[in-house]
């Protein structure tokens, strides 16, 4: 059996392990265009800080690969499906043969579109290169503007803070986060992020990116000039698609799989942030991991495992502001009762169901309770009453 | 019992509760995870992790 992994990142690289595991015999091939092996894509921020070297966010050499008879095929992007041959092109002119294939092609920043986008300075985070570009582009440099002030573009922005005088993070919508935080949380992490030098500029947005040589000014919706030398955007991420799409594999948002996450083509599968399952789109570590080990079993053994989905877990950590989110962070009707606690330095929301069961919960600088509150939600038990 | 924390995104394995999301039971020390257990927040293995 010959097995192909197309896409090295963590839902690859578990599928990869695992088709080993459940079948010894196997070819297992392991295709990714970037040059540099499997780092952990969350340790990305470190590395833009200076914190931390690519090395140390990097779990297993390339022999660690082939030790476990995994061919890892890096640095080489494959540029097109021969579905009725059974066959990956890859971007040499080479082909890889399979029997079963998973896409685990990943997703990419959303492109700006505002004129100037393409100015040097101004730039997108994702990939390993991006960040040492980023880091070296600040060195010397005094001002940055993030534009979007989602997970990404608040850590970013703090990293980014580190290396700069000013950092401001242009925000379309009402306060940072605002797709899971309410107003009371959301104001209470634009005054910490502001104490630590990160200033939140809501309901605006980028219109245009200006400079000469390179970006020296970011003009907003509203005629406001913010002067920047490096500008990054943070517009969320888009699955990639185009692979499949070319093959007439079936795509909507991502690639479409079923609940055995195999595609519109049977003997090829998606999983991780290519995939879309059920019209969702994870795009967390934990969904990856989880979809691949399913994926990876049905490569095996087709039909054999179902994928139920990953209830949604965020946290963010920047320098002593812990907050989690899981779940429904803002559920509309669809639960029973709210309990919330604020204080100066914590706020906590829990929305529970008719059994007093969690819907989702926000919580803002309290790690402790938050750590009772995801056994809660882990385990699926009542939350007791007085809890916050 | 020690517990260990992910020297890349700070996330901690509490052997007490163990981690559902790879079916590790409650109770679980850390130096009996098996080796193929991996950091549920960034998949950082378990060299990766130091005694907190």
């Amino acid at each position: 059996m010959r097995y192909v992994v197309v896409g090295g990142g963590v839902a690859g690289v578990t599928a990869a392990q695992r088709l080993r595991a459940l079948d010894p015999a196997a070819s297992v091939v392991l295709v990714e265009a970037e040059a540099v092996p499997y780092y952990l894509r969350p340790g990305l921020i470190d590395v833009l800080a200076g914190a931390k070297g690519l090395g140390e966010i990097t779990p297993y050499p390339r022999e660690w690969f082939a030790k476990r008879g995994i061919d890892y095929r890096l640095g080489e992007a494959a540029i097109a499906l021969d579905l009725p041959r059974k066959e990956v092109v890859l971007s040499s002119g080479k082909r890889l043969p399979f029997d079963r294939l998973l896409l685990a092609t990943g997703a990419e920043p959303v492109r700006p579109s505002v004129p100037g986008a393409a100015l040097p300075g101004v730039f997108t985070l994702r990939t390993a290169a991006d960040a040492e570009r980023i880091r070296t582009w600040a060195e010397g440099r005094r001002r940055a503007v993030v534009v979007g002030g989602g997970w990404l573009g608040l850590e970013a922005a703090y990293a980014l803070r580190g290396l700069l005088e000013r950092v401001v993070v242009v925000e379309r919508g009402p306060w940072p986060l605002s797709r899971h935080l309410d107003r009371e949380a959301g104001q209470i992490l634009a005054d910490i992020l502001s104490e630590k030098g990160v200033e939140v500029l809501p309901r605006t947005e980028a219109a245009a990116i200006r400079g000469g040589a390179a970006v020296s000014e970011v003009l907003l919706e509203g005629g406001q000039i913010l002067p920047a030398d490096l500008v990054l955007f943070c517009l969320g991420i888009r699955p990639r698609t185009a692979l499949a799409q070319d093959a007439g594999i079936g795509v909507n948002r991502g690639v479409v799989v079923n609940d055995f996450l195999e595609t519109s083509v049977p003997g090829v599968y998606a999983a991780g942030d290519a995939a879309e399952w059920r019209t969702q789109i994870f795009g967390t570590v934990l969904a990856a991991r989880e979809q691949a080990e399913v994926a990876a079993q049905n490569l095996v053994d087709p039909g054999s495992a179902r994928y139920l989905g990953t209830r949604p877990t965020y946290k963010l950590k920047v320098a002593g502001i812990e907050l989690f989110v899981f779940g429904a962070s803002r559920p509309a009707g669809e639960f029973h009762s709210e309990e919330r606690l604020q204080s100066q330095s914590c706020y906590a929301k829990l929305m529970l169901d008719k059994e007093r069961k969690l819907v989702g919960a926000v919580l803002l600088g309290c790690p402790e309770l938050a750590s009772r509150v995801e056994e809660l939600f882990q385990s699926g038990l009542p939350v007791p009453r007085g809890l916050v | 019992m020690q517990k260990w924390e992910c020297t890349v995104c700070g996330w901690i394995y509490d052997p007490a509760k163990g981690d559902p999301s790879q079916g590790i039971k409650p109770g679980t020390a850390f130096e009996d995870l098996p080796d193929t257990w991996v950091c549920p927040e960034c998949g950082a293995p378990k060299d990766m992790f130091q005694p907190l």
